[in-house]
């Protein structure tokens, strides 16, 4: 029967919204920095429910300004006298919206993952966020025909997207997540220790079922079908609640068991993740060669970690930023974890000088010239300039 | 036997009486609804198509009486033109019907022969393709009773069908309504040329209730049917109460 859905699918509002769907999905995922995605699919799939989340309610406007242009063009009246009824109608306009929404994100999704590195870390659980993807664009075009069939103007769509998308907004921001929302915001990615949080997840994925029951509940005709779907939304309802409210609020989990690659060498120990064992070589030769600059200068730690492992748990142990491993040059990230990074601004800008100061050493010409004022003077004061700056950024903000 | 027959239908919107216990029984297969506007034209035709269902009463179409039950058989082979009938301006004709051959369950190896059976019957086969937004008043006209015929209808119900057409145009258009032997044709107009032309019954409607049903040799009297003789008896009867 596909021949029957070809017209409605490929003419007006629905590919339309499935165009700009696509267009903002891939934007988003063109601005998206590929350096800063971790190897593997968790930072892919985030992004990549992310940007479901916040196009689907372009979904749900082109839904009730489809649903308002049927009204208006007088079709919707002759399937109120059709076998398959108005219901079946909307049902078929539904379907038809939600597979562009999912081809819009889809792009987005392929765009993402074309331009990111897949060969790292995968885990089942990471299944949840496309599923979720999946889910979400449906509940929010089934709203949307919803919308439409009671109020039938196009202002209704727009109004509604609008309104969706503050609500949607509004809930990721009493979660304390709405940076989520920004897909290039780091606060969007996930660390290499963090897995979705299955049963916040799953208890999500079943509460959006539900919605989607209630919305075939209120599309259905008959008394069998009515029958089915309210008891569909009870079960996955209640199955929903009972398994979300089981999690903890955290939309992630810490990822087990932590097992460690290491490698010493005569100044430091590196450990990575597993899927991160291709950085171990360049990681540990960034830490020599940084270690090597600063180790008579202020106290240089021994033992240097990618995020979550255990070892970062131990005091002294510093965490190497795994974001870095898709680039070229480690030594800036190995600078970086020389000192950890202070929680005011006070600390923040001895932080910075000290960087800068080390930077300036491997490479003079990126010498701030503060740092080069410094640097032009006797050994003594630049010591006792690293020193004060040492200090300030490991002490200041306790 | 009857072919259709209204017993006491009645609707309200509301608190507001549509339809008044209105009764009727029609035995030819060319039946018009006459009556002024607001006079319950359209509620009875809504009925008719089963898009809504009347508070009391009931009708009989083909010797079954329509219910919820058995609605879903008059659908089958029911065919409906609503009054201004815009269709999406972005469809082709071709779309347009087949969206309906969906609508009314027609196998899909069956709708493009029907399709082109629909476009025949009222002269759009050169326009199958043609983007409806193309079309004169006068061919959406056309394309909506084309609409009307994919599923071959037993029963087809036109409300006010020919409003906004030039007269050329409307008795183009009844000569495609008189070319459907096999179908029951009911159309609500208040043109009486329309239904001098067409009708060979008449119910004629005022405020919800039957003024007058029956042949429409017996509203005018034998060899008298015409436009104006018909738009006289009209007047007198609708006025008079």
């Amino acid at each position: 029967m596909m021949w029957a859905w070809w017209a409605e699918f490929h003419r007006g509002v629905p590919p339309a919204a499935g165009a700009v769907t696509g267009v903002v999905g891939v934007l988003i995922a063109m601005q998206v920095d590929p350096g800063e995605l971790l190897a593997g699919c968790a930072d892919v799939l985030n992004i990549g429910l992310v940007i479901a989340v916040t196009t689907s309610p372009i979904a749900l406007g082109a839904a009730a300004i489809h649903v308002a242009m049927l009204s208006a063009s007088g079709l919707l009246r002759i399937a109120n006298t059709s076998i398959r009824g108005k219901d079946g109608a909307l049902r078929r306009a539904w379907g038809v919206i939600a597979t562009w929404a999912w081809l819009g994100s889809a792009l987005s999704q392929v765009v993402l993952a074309a331009r990111a590195d897949l060969s790292g870390y995968c885990s089942a659980p990471m299944l949840i966020l496309p599923a979720t993807a999946v889910v979400f664009p449906l509940v929010m075009s089934g709203l949307g025909i919803l919308l439409g069939a009671a109020y039938r103007h196009w202002a209704a769509g727009v109004i509604g997207a609008g309104a969706a998308f503050i609500v949607v907004l509004g809930v990721q921001q009493l979660e304390g997540n709405a940076g989520r929302f920004v897909p290039t915001s780091i606060y969007t990615t996930y660390q290499p220790f963090f897995e979705p949080n299955v049963p916040l997840g799953v208890g999500r994925i079943l509460v959006y079922g539900a919605l989607i029951a209630l919305v075939w509940l209120v599309l259905s005709a008959t008394l069998r079908a009515r029958v089915v779907s309210a008891v569909t939304v009870a079960m996955l309802g209640a199955t929903g609640i009972g398994i979300g409210s089981t999690a903890s609020p955290e939309p992630v989990a810490y990822r087990t068991p932590p097992e460690a690659v290491c490698q010493m060498s005569s100044r430091a120990e590196f450990c990575v993740w597993p899927e991160s064992v291709q950085a171990l070589d360049r990681g540990l030769d960034a830490i020599n060669l940084i270690v090597g600059i600063v180790d008579d200068r202020f106290p240089t730690p021994t033992r240097f970690s990618q995020e979550g492992l255990t070892p970062l748990t131990e005091p002294g142990v510093m965490r190497f930023d795994s974001r870095s491993f898709a680039r070229d040059d480690l030594e800036l990230a190995a600078i970086r974890s020389l000192v950890p990074e202070p929680n005011c601004s006070a600390g923040l800008d001895a932080w910075f000088d000290i960087i800068d100061w080390v930077s300036a050493v491997r490479s003079p010409e990126f010498a701030t010239p503060e740092v080069a004022r410094v640097r032009a003077q006797e050994d003594a004061v630049q010591r006792e300039w690293l020193d004060e700056r040492y200090t300030i950024a490991t002490e200041i903000c306790d | 036997m009857a072919r259709m027959r209204f017993d006491e239908l009645t609707f309200h919107y509301g608190e507001s009486l549509a339809l008044d216990r209105l009764s009727a029984s029609f035995s030819s297969d060319r039946i018009a609804v006459l009556g002024p506007n607001g006079a319950g034209k359209s509620t009875l035709l809504s009925i008719l198509d089963t898009s809504a269902v009347a508070s009391a009463g009931s009708f009989d179409f083909g010797g079954m009486t329509i219910t919820r039950r058995t609605r879903q058989v008059l659908r089958e082979t029911l065919g409906v033109v609503p009054q201004s009938l815009a269709m999406m301006p972005s469809y082709t004709c071709h779309e347009v019907l087949a969206y309906v051959c969906w609508l009314r369950s027609i196998p899909a190896k069956w709708a493009p022969r029907r399709i082109a059976e629909s476009l025949a019957a009222v002269g759009l086969s050169d326009f199958e393709w043609t983007r409806v937004r193309a079309l004169s008043g006068g061919m959406r006209q056309r394309l909506a009773l084309a609409q009307a015929l994919v599923n071959r209808p037993k029963l087809l119900l036109l409300d006010e069908p020919t409003v906004g057409l030039d007269p050329f145009q409307r008795a183009e258009f009844r000569g495609y309504l008189e070319a459907l032997p096999e179908t029951t044709v009911l159309f609500a107009t208040h043109l009486v040329d329309d239904v001098a032309h067409i009708a060979r019954e008449v119910l004629i409607i005022d405020k919800g209730s039957a003024v007058w049903a029956g042949a429409i040799g017996s509203l005018v009297g034998p060899g008298q049917v015409s436009g104006p003789a018909i738009e006289q008896r009209y007047i007198e009867l609708t006025t008079s109460r």
